[in-house]
């Protein structure tokens, strides 16, 4: 196991994190359950992917249109969840992924299914990313994301999309405009996404439509949920535990899609609210030993 | 302050509302009082902006409101303690009061908001930091009020408050609507199948039944009606 192999699932996980983040915002706050969020990711992987070898444009020029673009096609992506709820927008963000996907293998200017190839690295001042560097680069983009995650949770909109998550007509008796932070919370969810397929694609050097199929949205649904939706620290290490389990039981061959799949069916049972979320074992446990480590200290000192 | 005329409310081909004038003055507190299905509900939902009406028109505060969105209502000064309460249970009573106060905040409003919800229930001073859906069914209506205080309303729209209460806690709870206009100049409408309790406290009252009007006049008037007496009153 060498250093470069370690640094490349640390940086797949880092990109992780920030979809899971990502998801977060849209399916942990207002509880508008996405499982196309792969289409997200994909467009910000092929904005940044045809910015960078059709129009030359560096990592960094390109970073800031990628997010803008995803933003736009996130608000459009999220106009049917003001007229569908709950199960009937599930189903339509699967056909949301489905359409997407498709986009990129019908239109010659996507590749089609060759998809785009020879992404450049980025540079930093004429220097490329070397494995390090990247590795560096994705976590100072995970640290941003969770610090924005951080600042948006203590606002009045996560309060807001809490409200109607839970009730929707009751929220709109309080004042709140629901159709307007249904569509925020599409919005930053979908930036975040964006800058999370830049770094994809800058990284893999290459993007295919399969890279952001239906299979991939299920694998970020289901890091949030194991790590605990609606919560920061659930969603970073969701997206720790699924990318680095998988690769951690790779001895088992075979059986490892197996396990790792009964420790999410096992989960859903015992632990719906995921490992670290709101009032799980885990969670309370590691609060009980922090308080007991701290009363330990107070009435030790002198 | 409230002008609400010929409005009508319907579900696909169901009439919840046909044709409901009435009208609420400042500082006037005013009942709906009718059974269950009598359309009190689509009533306020309508006034709310949570149901499209049909026809007519609602004004309030001399603007025509009928097609404004809800938000845009509760900035003018309308506010709705739901059927039921509808807290939001999973949220803590110190985030629900917040929400109340979506509208408002501004640090001044909130905290002085904040004091009278206390004053007027101080139970939910002590719940403050406990998950809404653990409070009794009592609390959570005096939550449910205090949340659409934290709003500062001209006018409470108030519905089915006594629903699923002690009996003793009811006159309690509607005699801080008469507290709340003492103090605050709020106006409240008031929409109540418990007729005796309601009469009590309001100065006067509409009859809906099928969704219409039948009957309107003063608390006392009403109270003395022969029809009111049997259909509402049980005497």
């Amino acid at each position: 196991m060498t250093l470069g192999y370690l640094l490349t699932v640390g940086t797949f996980t880092g990109i992780f994190m920030i979809l899971t983040l990502s998801l977060n915002i849209l399916t942990g706050y207002a509880k508008q359950v996405s499982l196309g969020h792969a289409a997200f990711f994909g467009i910000g992987a092929y904005a940044a992917a045809i910015l960078a070898t059709k129009f030359g444009l560096s990592f960094w020029a390109a970073l800031p249109c990628v997010v803008a673009v995803t933003t736009v096609v996130g608000i459009f992506l999220g106009l049917p969840s003001l007229r569908v709820s709950h199960d009937f927008l599930v189903l339509s963000t699967i056909g949301l992924n489905f359409i997407v996907g498709s986009v990129f293998k019908y239109f010659s200017f996507f590749g089609g299914s060759m998809g785009i190839v020879d992404i450049p690295t980025p540079t930093f001042f004429g220097k490329a990313f070397g494995t390090v560097g990247y590795f560096g680069l994705t976590f100072a983009f995970v640290t941003l994301a969770v610090l924005t995650s951080i600042y948006f949770s203590r606002t009045w909109g996560r309060l807001a999309m809490e409200a109607f998550g839970e009730d929707e007509t009751a929220a709109k008796a309080m004042g709140i405009n629901v159709a307007k932070f249904k569509i925020y919370a599409f919005a930053i969810s979908s930036a975040y996404a964006g800058i999370a397929g830049a770094l994809w694609a800058h990284y893999v050097g290459s993007v295919f439509p399969e890279n952001f199929g239906f299979d991939r949205s299920i694998d970020i649904l289901a890091m949030l949920v194991l790590g605990g939706l609606g919560t920061i620290r659930g969603a970073v290490f969701g997206a720790l535990l699924l990318q680095v389990l998988p690769e951690a039981l790779r001895f088992i061959q075979d059986y490892r899609m197996l396990v790792s799949g009964a420790v999410l069916a096992l989960m859903m049972v015992f632990q719906p609210m995921g490992l670290l979320g709101k009032g799980s074992f885990l969670y309370l446990r590691s609060l009980g030993i922090l308080r007991h480590f701290r009363r330990g200290v107070a009435s030790g000192a002198p | 302050m409230l002008l609400v005329d010929d409005l009508r409310v319907a579900y696909g081909k169901i009439l919840a509302v046909e044709e409901v004038s009435l009208e609420v003055d400042e500082r006037e507190l005013v009942a709906v009082i009718g059974a269950n299905g009598a359309g009190k509900t689509s009533l306020l939902s309508a006034l709310m902006g949570l149901v499209e009406p049909r026809g007519g028109t609602i004004s309030f505060r001399e603007r025509d409101i009928t097609r404004f969105p809800s938000w845009w209502r509760v900035r003018l000064g309308l506010a709705l303690v739901p059927e039921g309460g509808r807290i939001f249970p999973d949220l803590s009573v110190e985030k629900n009061l917040l929400l109340g106060a979506f509208v408002v905040r501004s640090r001044r409003g909130l905290v002085e908001n904040l004091e009278l919800v206390f004053s007027l229930f101080p139970v939910l001073k002590e719940r403050l930091n406990q998950r809404a859906g653990t409070l009794s069914g009592g609390e959570r209506q005096m939550l449910a009020i205090g949340r659409s205080l934290m709003a500062s309303p001209k006018l409470l729209l108030v519905d089915e408050v006594s629903m699923g209460l002690m009996p003793k806690l009811i006159p309690e709870i509607l005699g801080t609507f008469r507290k709340l206009r003492g103090e605050r100049g709020m106006s409240v409408l008031l929409a109540e199948q418990n007729a005796r309790e309601a009469l009590q406290v309001v100065d006067r009252g509409y009859v809906l039944k099928n969704g219409r009007v039948v009957l309107a006049g003063t608390a006392v008037e009403l109270r003395e009606n022969d029809e009111v007496k049997t259909a509402y009153l049980g005497l």
